[in-house]
């Protein structure tokens, strides 16, 4: 009974609206809707239908029957995102500017629908209300899409990683054979120790304290590899730079050692944190390190030196880091390539390094360059967002008014 | 200048490394000495010190084929072991072929590093003594005079004694004698034996 009263009052509307008194404009939106695939929904105030294209319950699973006021059209849509829609809805009532959500439909099983939507308040003359258009367009595929992106970039990135520890591997071997090694000679020492007659227990217990600590140290090099290798999404949060370096000269050491280099690092203490992931931070030093290396390699007359620097913009809103090497420098004309994914110049290198590293410092608004050193040697340098806290904090200290 | 006794000295840039070996070259009886870069180990003057070397090959500086290089030919040369937590096979083919005693990866067992430490400590003393015995046999051929030194290089090239006459422009007796004094002053007793002399001296091809 009272949906058959709903029903004919919905018939009424429609048909005076759409059947009886199309005028030019609409029918010019009509076919528009229609060729775009899109939904259009004109609700009054109170959130009834004022009108709807044939598209607009297709979009969204209405029934036929179904009038399309604004609970029944929510009550199609995720839960979770139910209160977005109503909150556009009446946000569009007083905003001259249009609002848009993206919204899941409540479908029983497999992959969401999207629904990507549009309210744009209007005001009707004759009734001084003010009505809402809502436009909709179905998004699922542009989300898919968007999904797989997000997905291909990030395994490109792990792969760049793991093809990262492979050049690492021999640094990694070397880390993990040092505290091995200072552990078995101390515990073979320690054996002999207590083979002795007039046994030194205080040095015992002092070689035991020892293996203790290059144990712990064995497996914080294992922690910060299984880190490295761990998949996942990017999380970005906040990173203590002079830590995150520590952590990667730490990976380094021995890796640098082998090849004679001697590490510079200077970053102060005082440095704001920055917005990053810090795993894929890691990589970008990483690659820059392992590039400026390879630059010095088999060069006598270098002084194989690698700095580290880092250093607040002048807009307080950027930290900047730069890897500096002292070998041969980049070509001028190459300059702008060596970010180019598989560009590269050495031998059997597959030339995604640096074009990752764009890739990651890019995403959090941040810009990678390169240059050369007046007195030889390459220059990279990129800088990633100060976290937001710190930003504010930056400013107040600088006397800035928000 | 009384002789100082024998040392390992340990290289290695890696402090935990340092300090377990040492416990256990001490742990087996040795005298040891460590120090934390090639650096450090080429300025204490440890020149005339007997003993050999325990050297880290990954360092950052000087890394362990320099120190090689740097004491090849030297004094301060002594029998190196080398230590490396890597595989580098390029670098273990340089240092053995530059002479050095053994290339053991790390981590390395007590009784293997112990033994080819004594192996080391061994080659050191044979090749001190040998270094002095040398020294010896120079200053013996330094207090030769220009003829004697003429004739002992003839004679340790087989030379009779009228052959050696006829270069030298002399006669044999003269020559006979020259030699006596070259075989007393020399202190050899035969022919062969003044032949090792010039030998264990380098003299002769």
């Amino acid at each position: 009974m009272c949906v058959a009263a709903v029903y004919l009052l919905w018939q009424r509307i429609g048909r005076k609206h759409l059947e009886f008194r199309p005028s030019t404009a609409m029918r010019r939106l009509l076919i528009a809707s229609r060729a775009a695939r899109l939904g259009v929904l004109e609700l009054d105030s109170m959130g009834r239908p004022v009108w709807v294209n044939a598209q607009f319950p297709l979009l969204t699973g209405l029934g036929a029957f179904d009038p399309p006021t604004l609970q029944r059209v929510m009550e199609r849509l995720h839960q979770d995102d139910r209160d977005a829609f109503r909150w556009s809805f009446e946000h569009a009532q007083r905003s001259r500017e249009p609002v848009t959500a993206e919204v899941r439909l409540a479908m029983s099983a497999g992959e969401p629908r999207w629904i990507e939507t549009i309210f744009a308040g209007s005001v009707d003359r004759a009734h001084r209300t003010g009505t809402v258009v809502v436009i909709a367009k179905d998004f699922t595929e542009h989300k898919r899409l968007e999904a797989e992106h997000r997905r291909q970039r990030q395994q490109l990135r792990r792969l760049a990683r793991v093809s990262l520890l492979g050049e690492l591997s021999e640094a990694i071997v070397h880390e993990l054979n040092q505290p091995l090694s200072a552990i078995l000679s101390n515990a073979e020492a320690g054996q002999r120790f207590l083979d002795e007659d007039n046994r030194n227990l205080g040095e015992v217990r002092e070689i035991f304290k020892d293996i203790v600590s290059d144990d712990t140290r064995a497996g914080d090099v294992i922690r910060r590899l299984r880190a490295l290798l761990a998949r996942g999404e990017a999380h970005l949060q906040r990173v203590e730079v002079p830590q995150l370096v520590k952590e990667v000269a730490a990976l380094q050491r021995a890796e640098l050692a082998s090849r004679g280099v001697r590490l510079s690092i200077q970053v102060p203490e005082s440095l704001p944190a920055v917005r990053a992931d810090p795993i894929e931070l890691q990589q970008v030093l990483l690659n820059l390190i392992l590039n400026a290396s390879e630059a010095m390699n088999g060069g006598a007359q270098y002084e194989r030196l690698i700095e580290i620097c880092a250093a607040v913009m002048e807009s307080g809103l950027e930290v900047r880091l730069s890897v500096l090497d002292r070998g041969r420098g980049i070509d001028p004309e190459r300059l702008d390539q060596v970010f180019d994914p598989f560009f590269t110049t050495k031998p059997g290198g597959l030339g995604l390094g640096l074009s990752v590293c764009r890739t990651i410092v890019l995403a959090y608004g941040g810009n990678i360059w390169a240059g050369r050193r007046a007195r030889g040697g390459a220059a990279f340098h990129f800088t990633i967002p100060v976290f937001q806290e710190e930003c504010h904090a930056y400013e107040l200290a600088q006397g800035v008014r928000h | 200048m009384p002789m100082s006794s024998p040392k390992v000295f340990v290289i290695d840039d890696d402090e935990a490394v340092r300090r377990a070996l040492l416990r256990l070259l001490e742990s087996a009886g040795y005298d040891a000495r460590a120090f934390e870069s090639a650096r450090a180990f080429l300025q204490a003057g440890e020149g005339d010190t007997p003993g050999c070397l325990l050297l880290d090959m990954a360092m950052p500086g000087l890394t362990g084929l320099d120190v090689q290089h740097a004491l090849l030919g030297s004094a301060a040369n002594r029998p190196i072991i080398f230590l490396s937590a890597s595989p580098d096979i390029s670098s273990s083919v340089c240092a053995m072929k530059a002479g050095a005693v053994d290339f053991l990866r790390k981590p390395v067992e007590g009784p293997q590093l112990l033994a080819t430490i004594a192996v080391a400590m061994t080659l050191d003393c044979e090749s001190r003594r040998q270094r002095a015995m040398q020294l010896k046999i120079r200053a013996r051929i330094a207090s030769l005079t220009k003829r004697e030194a003429e004739v002992f290089d003839h004679v340790i090239r087989g030379r009779l004694n009228k052959q050696i006459a006829a270069d030298l422009g002399t006669v044999e007796k003269t020559v006979k004698v020259h030699r006596a004094r070259v075989m007393r002053k020399m202190r050899a007793r035969s022919l062969a034996e003044l032949v090792q002399l010039a030998l264990a001296a380098g003299l002769t091809h």
